[in-house]
């Protein structure tokens, strides 16, 4: 099964193949992946009764948090990825057989969707590989220091627990001022944002040569106060000079092995064709029309070993061949009178 | 204003809704029970050995309104009026419409600033006598932290209640109740029931087809509030996990806007709300209810008889209230909300000592 979607992992998958390819994959894992079929049978379906990749549920992301999700032994994963959650909440483990999928995956999902940064100069503030084994994000940089030729000599000023050598980072960025090398900044929202931040509060204001482009990965855990996209292109612009329209964003997740990438400022996100969104109406879970709210459902042929077909609380609309990202819905109220108010 | 024209106007005020008290008579009981007298608030009442009491009420409570229940503004706001205290609302920013109206118009009736505030106003908020908040734990912390050692403060965090469903007492009747309790107030409060513990498993089965029959029914005569999407959202995922977790469903195939869980895997879980119950079979039910411990408000029981020999479970279990099944939603007007009194831990006392000698 893995070679056959090796092969389906690549930018002209027509519609009929990708059905097949599907179809015949969620079937494989419903019969070898014994929580897809467990959930399966609880919702009173069988795999081999299913004729449409559409007809299969998605499985909840939280069924990463309550065991393994594999059609293997999870002793045999070459990796564990898991997700980094809030605090005091559990942790999703997604394992990989390999990561021959996730990383022909990335390879060209990114170079279909991102500029070419092989001239630029790489700088990162996401923790190494070797410091955060189990982060997908950590692996993804590493991958793709693999394969894009500048990025082998990525520079990381950030430590495992995510904290920014701050004037290591300033030194790199002088520098990088100083020469006409365009860079390629790597980082999660919330590194963004505190960076920027600790040059505004040093009074600096940087301009950095043009073509730079700014990778947001997405996310504030927590770590800083979650920031408008607007107001994050802000603080960019004003911090480092790079324009709006250089700040790229990528939508991933651990329990997935592709991602989508789309501009900041325009809000849009767009997927390669080996995973297909689906928006859900959660009151009748059928597909919402183009430009209404839904429920967003991957169903990534690159997750071979895992499940195909996952269900989250990320909420979004279609706009032609893009989806806008609108947020997570909030989980379950409080009970007892007691949603936390805003103070 | 004297306590008794205070009481005859909140009664008057209040007279058909669902909180508890529908008569002056209901209110002086309250007064009496809490504080000892139904004048206490008016003069010194003397208390033996020559010493009199005299209850003070707090000028000024400055209430922190939960974003999910009127009910509990509504209440907060007759206790308020009771003990004729000035009273601040923060409600959530996308409002409490029925309550806030109301408000007003007691303002009017009563013939004092009611305060309803969108955004919280900590300096308002430390000038108050009293504090009253409905949060998470982290919410309530934050606030204490900002008030002064002298203001009182009253918390009621979040809390679940329960029903347990003893050996042969499962009848239609007894589920038209239950369904009745879940659907009140859209089953968002501290003592919407979330779950019943059914020590007999065929017992359970039934309870829950009977269940899922009379909430099916119940939608032709009490349907459901309109949802929005975050709460049609949160439902659907709770009754994904329910099947991840090879659970039986009743209700989500069918896209119902109700859902019973029978949970094979005996664990009781936080449900979203909205006609969403839970039926656990098992008969080590106290052990189910163990890791809830500290988070229970009350247990109803499907037969009064055996409320007694209960007791001592409910009480290890950290219960508050105990009472029939059916009735989890129609509290007394004695109730202790969250085993805490309602009016006597607002006020404070004057003592005065005569001198025998």
């Amino acid at each position: 099964m893995e070679n056959i979607i090796i092969q389906a992992i690549r930018n002209d998958l027509s519609e009929e193949e990708f059905s097949q390819t599907a179809l015949s994959l969620l079937r494989w894992q419903a019969e070898l992946n014994p929580t897809y079929q467990n959930f399966l049978k609880s919702s009173g379906l069988r795999g081999n009764e299913l004729n449409n990749w559409a007809d299969f549920p998605a499985l909840p992301v939280a069924a990463f948090k309550l065991g393994s999700v594999t059609t293997f032994s999870p002793a045999e994963a070459e990796f564990v990825f898991e997700t980094s959650g809030t605090t005091g909440k559990s942790t999703g483990r997604h394992y990989m057989k390999n990561g021959r999928c996730y990383e022909r995956s990335l390879e060209l999902g990114f170079k279909r969707f991102m500029p070419d940064l092989s001239r630029h100069r790489w700088i990162s503030l996401v923790p190494s590989f070797s410091s955060r084994p189990h982060s997908s994000l950590a692996y993804m940089l590493q991958h793709l220091s693999t394969i894009i030729p500048e990025s082998r000599s990525m520079e990381s000023v950030t430590d495992g627990d995510f904290i920014i050598d701050q004037d290591k980072l300033l030194l790199l960025l002088n520098e990088a001022q100083q020469s006409s090398q365009p860079v390629a900044l790597f980082a999660t929202s919330f590194s963004l944002a505190q960076m920027a931040e600790h040059l505004l509060k040093r009074g600096i204001s940087l301009r950095l040569p043009l073509g730079t482009v700014v990778f947001d990965t997405g996310g504030y855990k927590g770590k800083h106060r979650e920031l408008a996209p607007a107001d994050l292109l802000n603080l960019l612009e004003i911090s480092l000079g790079v324009p709006r329209g250089q700040v790229w964003n990528e939508y991933g997740m651990t329990e997935l092995s592709s991602q989508g990438y789309g501009k900041l400022a325009d809000g849009l996100h767009r997927f390669p064709p080996w995973i297909r969104v689906r928006l859900l109406d959660p009151a009748t879970g059928a597909e919402v029309a183009e430009g209404e709210k839904g429920l967003l459902h991957f169903y990534d042929l690159a997750n071979v070993h895992s499940v195909m077909a996952v269900g989250t609380l990320d909420t979004g609309l279609r706009k032609g061949d893009a989806i806008r990202l609108l947020g997570r819905v909030l989980g379950a109220p409080e009970r007892g009178c007691s949603l936390p108010f805003e103070l | 204003m004297k306590t008794y024209e205070r009481v005859k106007r909140v009664a008057d005020f209040f007279a058909g809704q669902s909180l508890g008290f529908t008569t002056e008579a209901d209110l002086l009981l309250l007064l009496e029970k809490e504080l000892g007298h139904t004048e206490i608030l008016d003069r010194p009442i003397p208390q033996g050995q020559g010493v009199s009491w005299q209850a003070i009420a707090p000028h000024s409570i400055y209430h922190i309104c939960a974003s999910n229940l009127d009910v509990s503004a509504q209440t907060s706001l007759l206790l308020g009026l009771l003990l004729g205290s000035e009273l601040i609302f923060k409600c959530p920013a996308v409002g409490l419409p029925q309550f806030e109206s109301m408000a007003m118009a007691a303002a009017t009736t009563f013939g004092k600033p009611i305060t309803i505030l969108k955004t919280h106003d900590s300096k308002l908020m430390q000038a108050a006598d009293a504090v009253i908040a409905f949060g998470t734990d982290e919410t309530v912390v934050k606030i204490k932290n900002q008030l002064f050692p002298h203001q009182r403060f009253l918390s009621y965090g979040h809390k679940i209640s329960v029903g347990l469903v003893l050996p042969n007492t499962s009848t239609r009747a007894l589920a038209e109740r239950a369904a009745l309790e879940i659907a009140a107030h859209e089953q968002l409060g501290c003592l919407s029931p979330q779950a019943y513990l059914c020590p007999d498993f065929d017992e359970a089965l039934r309870f829950a087809e009977m269940l899922a029959e009379v909430l099916d029914h119940l939608e032709k005569t009490l349907p459901s509030a309109p949802r929005s999407f975050e709460t049609e959202a949160v439902i659907f995922e709770a009754r994904q996990r329910a099947l991840l977790r090879g659970n039986r469903l009743w209700g989500a195939s069918e896209k119902k806007p109700w859902t019973v869980v029978l949970r094979h895997d005996g664990f009781l879980e936080a449900g979203p709300g909205n006609r969403f119950i839970q039926v656990i079979p098992g008969s080590d039910w106290s052990s189910i209810l163990k890791p809830w411990k500290g988070k229970l408000s009350s247990l109803a029981i499907s037969d009064e008889r055996r409320v007694e020999s209960l007791l001592p479970s409910a009480l290890e279990l950290g219960f508050s209230r105990v009472c029939t099944l059916g009735k989890l939603q129609q509290p007394s007007l004695l109730w202790r909300h969250d085993g805490r009194p309602r009016l006597a831990d607002l006020v404070t006392w004057l003592s005065i000592e005569h001198d025998d000698t």
